[in-house]
């Protein structure tokens, strides 16, 4: 994210407008890491007396390191991103390979995360497509001369024995896991964070033990009163806060009504595509000193729960969606949605909302938004008792993104999963149930 | 424990009787779809039949009427700008606009400049009167209907045809499987006590249905309003926030979508690709069909009946998915399924949750079918050696939602016409989708699941085409009057 010179404004705008019209400008399928990637201009406005400034949004969805991404995305689409980054204020113009790639690193924006996509590269979905288009063919002529007589686990062995003689197909068979690091480059968050908090309440613990029973020292007294304290403090301090929030909520009077008719519709008409397409939602967040604070708060624990705590639970899981991100901007003033997702926009909003749960996380993702239904205790009522309420709030929110590259034209979130577990399957070791189950995907 | 919501009680009185019967007493049928000529005329008209429009609290022996209007017939009948207005922005767009036809996949040859009527084609859509009678009696009912409506209206018929065991043209039962909702008492003998036990449990929450009532959410459908200086008679109820007068109480959305029927390329098809079991190819057909459409000719669901055809079953309505989430007895892309999901929506969506969302996507359906049958019988047999013919056949399609965007829309859009349902690849539903042929997003498959492993059918053709439609507004009886006394 970086700040649009007021005086290049027009000119970013126009000239997105040209690169969103020739993908030659942009070509993003060179990409061999980027899923998705959309580019939005934010428009300057008002939160209380202070001017949230006019900002470029510019989001990737991609699969391995940080570095490589951005190292391969001025190799792919260095030229337009320097041609767009001019317009913002402090880009140098003319800069080299290594200022820009400082650039976007500089500018990189903490962001909440979910995805989809399955530790997957592009080319990995790609090559998925492909292969189960060649077992489907396989299938269909074997059928179409008597079919097959065999065991499930017989019908899977001849499907990996045809693909195994298929020429162009030799990277099926090799072991499918994704490169080394990946697990930790995903949970390392949330593990140094489980690591800490552990290690501080079973020191505390430990100590107090201690100190009671075994050791009467002075300092160990002070370390184990002060432990206390900090904990103390800390829990205080979000007691405050979320009785501060729960004030402001009390205070809250403002909802946002029916949005235009013909708004609605021209969002509509850039999200009609037939499977995949991309959201963006960008609304300054509530007025009032704590808000703010909490909502960065409440991104920053929701990142944490979205990396799951590892190996035990996947604690979002979003069936429709292929990456979605939310980031609180301006220090917590702006909220913003980014979203790739199988369906078109209304159908996809209502899905939020249609089962409690969802309803109640969305109070807590989007429930600081100006205009969102009054919500109590962050995460009741909101969306769940006034869902019209929500729907406004979500168009009234709604931005026409300027740029879009997503190359999954024909296959769901569901699809891509399910084609994951066919390459698994194919050359796995499975039994007579096991076969039925993998053969049931096809 | 959560506390079960408080049923509500429906102004019966109020409500125009197709929200709770589809007049199957009544087999014949005349939809009238009527273009304004004469503003003062019509209104004259609505006048003097708005009382005699039948309300849900009574059952007619004989004759049964029903009033519904465009956006654009309740422009040309004056309604304020500031009721306009209020009504939902998919009624007033219109089926045929063109961001919603491709929402609702209704291009190729669903293409809305291909219609014969609609919103914007030279058969213009205002006014929808609908007559049910007996068979003996409908014609005088309509020469009697068209003495009234002078010159007021340019008329356009819709025919209807009634077949044998509430059947359509391809040769199953239709309306089976209609959503049950609070306020309406259960016809003797019918499923419904089953139902709730199963898989709509309790009854749904009448907002979904008729407006100024609680819907699934436990709020209120967003519903038109009049300004109280529109109503100085007092025609119309307050709402609740005393602010306006409440249009849309005891109303609904009617969506009507008038599409024929290929019954000759259906079952060549189903005749010369089925891979079905069956001792003869006439079996082979029927069973594919069966696969299609989730039942049987009959009616029996697949789940109750999996290997042949049970009349005796043919009402059975008390089954879900859970137990067949392969799809290996009701494919997955079957018809039934996709309109209507039940308790297994999607691979990640638990059954709870799946029951919680499908009850938010339920449409009453009201269809009848137009033109004469292949045959009198709807025989299979006789229906796939029959050779081609040019009658005019097909089904009016109409179905009753308090929100068209939430609930038709959707249904048509996420779960009918989407390649992709149910993880899918390029299974358009086999029974109504407008095919998209190669290119983006094909779907001109149907898989059917089976055991070791799937038999899938290619290439289908197109077998309904949609040739009308609208959205309307059927008002409650005293908006009706409202409008009338423009």
């Amino acid at each position: 994210m970086a700040r649009v010179a007021i005086d290049r404004l027009d000119a970013a705008t126009a000239l997105l407008a040209e690169l969103d019209a020739d993908a030659h400008r942009l070509p993003f399928a060179k990409s061999a890491t980027t899923h998705f990637a959309s580019i939005t201009i934010l428009a300057a406005e008002m939160y209380g007396d202070e001017e949230l400034p006019a900002m470029l949004l510019f989001a990737t969805s991609f699969c391995g390191p940080t570095e490589i991404h951005v190292k391969e995305l001025i190799h792919v689409v260095g030229r337009g991103l320097r041609q767009l980054f001019a317009c913002c204020e402090d880009f140098v113009v003319g800069c080299s390979d290594a200022q820009l790639e400082e650039f976007i690193l500089a500018h990189r924006h903490a962001d909440t995360f979910y995805t989809g996509m399955q530790n997957l590269s592009p080319q990995d979905i790609r090559r998925h497509v492909e292969l189960r288009d060649e077992i489907e063919d396989f299938i269909d002529a074997k059928q179409r001369v008597g079919g097959f007589t065999g065991t499930a686990v017989a019908v899977q062995r001849e499907i990996r024995e045809h693909v195994e003689r298929t020429p162009g197909f030799e990277w099926a068979s090799r072991s499918f896991a994704p490169p080394p690091g990946t697990w930790m480059a995903l949970h390392w968050r949330s593990l140094i964070l489980l690591a800490t908090i552990g290690t501080y309440l079973a020191a505390l613990l430990a100590g107090t033990a201690l100190r009671l029973f075994v050791v009467r020292e002075p300092w160990l007294g002070a370390a184990v009163c002060t432990g206390w304290i900090v904990l103390g403090v800390a829990a205080g301090a979000i007691a405050f806060l979320v009785i501060a929030v729960r004030a402001a909520e009390a205070d809250q009077t403002f909802v946002a009504g029916r949005q235009p008719d013909k708004q609605v519709r021209l969002m509509a008409a850039t999200q009609n595509r037939p499977v995949i397409n991309e959201f963006t939602i960008v609304g300054a967040v509530k007025e009032g000193l704590f808000r703010p604070i909490f909502l960065q708060l409440a991104m920053w624990v929701i990142a944490r729960a979205a990396e799951g705590i590892p190996g035990i639970i996947d604690p979002i899981n979003i069936p429709t969606v292929a990456t979605a991100r939310w980031i609180a901007a301006d220090r917590g003033r702006r909220l913003i949605f980014i979203s790739n997702y199988t369906n078109s926009a209304e159908p996809y909003v209502r899905d939020f909302i249609d089962v409690h749960d969802g309803a109640m996380r969305i109070n807590l993702t989007f429930g600081f938004g100006r205009g969102y239904p009054k919500t109590r205790w962050v995460i009741c009522d909101g969306a769940l008792t006034d869902p019209n309420g929500f729907i406004n709030v979500v168009t009234q929110g709604q931005r026409r993104t300027a740029f879009w590259y997503g190359p999954y034209q024909n296959i769901s979130i569901d699809n891509i999963k399910i084609n994951r577990q066919i390459r698994e399957g194919l050359f796995a070791e499975l039994d007579e149930d096991q076969a039925r189950t993998w053969l049931n995907l096809l | 424990m959560t506390t079960p919501p408080t049923p509500q009680t429906l102004d019966t009185a109020d409500i125009q009787g197709l929200v709770v019967r589809g007049y199957g007493n009544l087999k014949a049928a005349r939809f009238l779809v009527l273009e304004i000529v004469h503003v003062a005329d019509a209104l004259r008209y609505l006048r003097e039949v708005c009382e005699d429009v039948n309300p849900a609290s009574i059952s007619p022996r004989h004759f049964a009427r029903q009033i519904a209007f465009t956006a654009s017939g309740l422009d040309q009948l004056g309604l304020p700008q500031s009721s306009r207005d209020t009504f939902s922005r998919e009624f007033l767009e219109g089926m045929d606009d063109d961001v919603r036809a491709d929402s609702l996949g209704d291009r190729g040859a669903n293409d809305p400049k291909h219609w014969r009527w609609g919103r914007t084609c030279e058969d213009k859509a205002h006014v929808l009167v609908m007559l049910y009678a007996s068979r003996r009696h409908l014609e005088d009912r309509v020469t009697d209907e068209l003495v009234k409506l002078g010159t007021a209206f340019r008329v356009v018929h819709r025919h209807t045809f009634t077949l044998d065991d509430n059947k359509e043209h391809f040769g199953w039962r239709d309306g089976l499987s209609m959503p049950v909702f609070e306020g309406v008492p259960p016809k003797p003998g019918s499923t419904t006590a089953k139902e709730q036990e199963t898989w709509t449990s309790p009854a749904l929450r009448p907002g979904e249905f008729v407006l100024g009532y609680l819907n699934e959410y436990e709020c209120y459908t967003e519903s038109p309003t009049a300004e109280l200086a529109d109503d100085p008679e007092g025609r119309l109820p307050v709402t609740r926030d005393g602010k306006h007068k409440d249009l849309g109480k005891n109303g609904t959305y009617l969506v009507y979508r008038e599409m024929t029927q290929d019954v000759h390329a259906m079952w060549s098809y189903l005749h010369n690709q089925s891979k079905e079991p069956g001792d003869t190819p006439e079996h082979k057909a029927i069973a594919l069909g069966a696969k299609m459409v989730g039942r049987w000719p009959s009616g029996a669901p697949l789940l109750t009946s999996p290997t042949t055809d049970d009349p005796d079953r043919a009402r059975d309505n008390e089954f879900i998915y859970a137990e067949d989430r392969a799809g290996l007895t009701c494919p997955v892309g079957a018809h039934i399924r996709r309109a209507n999901p039940r308790d297994v929506l999607a691979a990640d969506r638990d059954v709870p949750d799946s029951i919680v969302m499908v009850r938010k996507h339920q449409m009453i359906r009201r269809g009848r079918p137009f033109g004469k049958p292949v045959d009198a019988k709807l025989d299979p047999t006789k229906m796939m050696h029959a050779p081609a013919d040019t009658e005019d056949r097909g089904l009016h399609f109409i179905c009753l939602v308090g929100h068209i965007s939430r609930q038709f829309e959707f249904v048509q859009r996420a779960w009918l016409h989407s390649a992709n349902f149910g993880g899918l690849f390029k299974d358009g539903d086999p029974v109504s989708a407008a095919r998209r042929l190669g290119g983006d997003n094909p779907n001109d498959e149907f898989t059917c699941q089976a055991d070791p492993v799937r038999r899938k059918y290619k290439a289908m053709p197109q077998f309904t085409t949609l040739v009308g439609g609208a959205y309307f507004f059927l008002p409650g009886l005293k908006a009706l009057r409202f409008i009338a006394h423009r």
